[in-house]
């Protein structure tokens, strides 16, 4: 179980970018965090991965304290982040520094399989395409086995059509052994397409507005009505969530 | 003229061998394609304008001697045996200046790259001590270390620490934040962190760094042997001055130019592979 408990940050000492911020999310949950720029969630998922400190409360794994980047957490970025100098087997096995190096091949292997571009293998990253490179850093995330993966826009910077396709990746390697994934989105239809439970954010300082259940059956498809429904809801309260943020100020 | 002669001798051995090479093949234009022929086209016609107008008595050979003729002092130092040993030695100081010079700038680059600490305690020093003009340090080191090589590898290490050092640091302060962040996420050490992200993230800097160091290598070998060698290439440009032989002097500077060309060639030719991730606009 991944919690928060009236968790904070600010990087200046005055203004609060993260504000009292408390969630579960219950493992082999899918949580997705939407919200728009400046909602604090990117923050909220550095808080997550260890790379922040809170300001305030705190964030735990399984009761313990998150203070630092710990192997139970993985994290995936907005950009794929891979060495440049490394092949792309190697990448992956930038987090499996401490195994014997044959396990280290096989595991590496596995999870090239896993996400789809075993034939990339001996690719520099610079010969890969904007979705073969997230799949590589997902992969790269993945070989460590960690409980709980997160995400920080993982689909934001490549074309529609890779988007679809890498949602629908990330979902199948979820059913395959049930992790704990956290996606921080901006976009309402991945939200709804991924999300469990969806946590509407608001900004300025970054708060929970809101939170909403999905109760879609998996596959769905976004010409649904149901689903039609619930974007045109999730819309309105992303609205009222902005609304409330310019009210305040 | 020269070359189109070349090329219509070329063609006429190439048809009496039934080849089946088109004219086109060698034309002129391939040949100004050619890299290799293009580089050399410059400085053949500047050697062959030389001898000429030496051999017209145009200019004063005493002054300006011939290529044939410098050509011929090097041929003469080869027969008599000196030259290897003026050029092993020569080469020597230069390999174990640049070792030593690269090992020290290597360490301290990486350092205060790494560490903000480290570079605002020891950069400014080294600021400082960069800006003195290194032949100034020569008396010094000739006080402190006599006159044989322990004084010249010290010059030639120090201006080969500088560009190394400052290459570095400046190559790891460049390096992506968001790159090291993946190593904190993965729980790298602070040594992890600069063997497996700092250093490669920066290597193409530091290349170039140790290119420019090579450099001043050649550079600071000849001030090194002008304090006093009785052997080197260094020693062969005072001592054409001191004869007045300026064939030597020539002979020596060009010897200075090939051995820096080798030597450069070699250390690119070395590092190259590993900037084989380079997605560059130019594959240099």
């Amino acid at each position: 179980m991944l919690t928060t408990s009236h968790l904070g940050k600010s990087f200046d000492g005055t203004s609060m970018v993260l504000q009292d911020v408390s969630l579960s999310v219950a493992r082999g949950e899918i949580l997705v965090v939407l919200g728009g720029s400046g909602c604090g969630k990117s923050t909220l998922l550095r808080l997550l991965a260890g790379l922040e400190r809170p300001t305030s409360g705190t964030a735990a794994l399984d009761g313990e304290p998150i203070l630092a980047p710990s192997p139970k957490v993985g994290l995936v970025f907005q950009e794929p982040r891979l060495m440049p100098w490394l092949t792309v087997s190697d990448n992956v096995a930038f987090g499996l520094r401490d195994l014997p190096a044959a396990e280290r091949r096989d595991r590496v292997a596995a999870a090239l399989k896993r996400v789809g571009i075993a034939h990339r293998a001996n690719a520099w990253p610079s010969e890969l395409s904007g979705g073969q490179a997230q799949r590589a850093a997902i992969a790269r995330a993945l070989v460590t086995e960690p409980a709980v993966l997160l995400f920080d826009e993982p689909f934001s910077a490549v074309d529609a059509l890779t988007r679809a396709q890498l949602q629908e990746h990330v979902l199948a390697l979820w059913e395959a052994d049930r992790r704990t994934f956290v996606v921080v989105t901006h976009d309402i239809e991945e939200a709804l397409i991924m999300g469990d439970r969806i946590l509407v954010m608001r900004s300025h300082p970054g708060q929970i507005h809101c939170e909403l259940t999905v109760d879609l059956p998996r596959p769905r498809h976004v010409d649904d009505p149901d689903f039609v429904g619930l974007r045109r809801r999730t819309l309105e309260l992303l609205r009222a969530a902005s609304g409330a943020h310019r009210d305040a100020a | 003229m020269v070359t189109s002669d070349a090329t219509d001798r070329t063609t006429t051995r190439a048809d009496e061998g039934g080849w089946a090479a088109g004219p086109a093949a060698i034309s002129l234009g391939a040949l100004l394609g050619n890299r290799l022929v293009l580089g050399l086209l410059v400085p053949v016609v500047a050697l062959g304008g030389w001898e000429l107008l030496a051999a017209a008595e145009m200019i004063s050979t005493k002054v300006l001697p011939p290529p044939s003729e410098v050509l011929g002092t090097i041929g003469s130092l080869v027969a008599d045996g000196t030259l290897w040993g003026h050029v092993w030695i020569t080469l020597w100081r230069v390999v174990l200046g640049f070792a030593l010079g690269t090992a020290a700038g290597t360490v301290l680059g990486a350092a205060t790259g790494y560490s903000g600490t480290l570079f605002r305690l020891l950069d400014p020093t080294i600021q400082g001590l960069r800006s003195i003009p290194s032949i100034a340090w020569v008396p010094l080191f000739i006080l402190w270390f006599g006159i044989f090589e322990t004084p010249k590898v010290t010059l030639i290490a120090v201006g080969v620490f500088f560009p190394v050092y400052l290459g570095l640091a400046t190559g790891v302060h460049g390096v992506d934040r968001k790159l090291v962040e993946v190593a904190r996420i993965y729980r790298y050490t602070p040594l992890q962190l600069i063997g497996r992200v700092l250093l490669p993230a920066s290597l193409p800097a530091y290349i170039t760094a140790l290119r420019n160091g090579l450099g001043l290598g050649w550079m600071f070998v000849v001030a090194a042997e002008f304090m006093g060698a009785s052997q080197g290439l260094g020693y062969l440009l005072i001592d054409g001055q001191m004869t007045g032989r300026a064939d030597r002097i020539i002979a020596a500077i060009l010897l200075f130019a090939l051995m820096g060309k080798l030597t450069d060639a070699l250390l690119h030719g070395l590092t190259r592979p590993l900037l084989r991730w380079q997605d560059s606009f130019k594959k240099a």
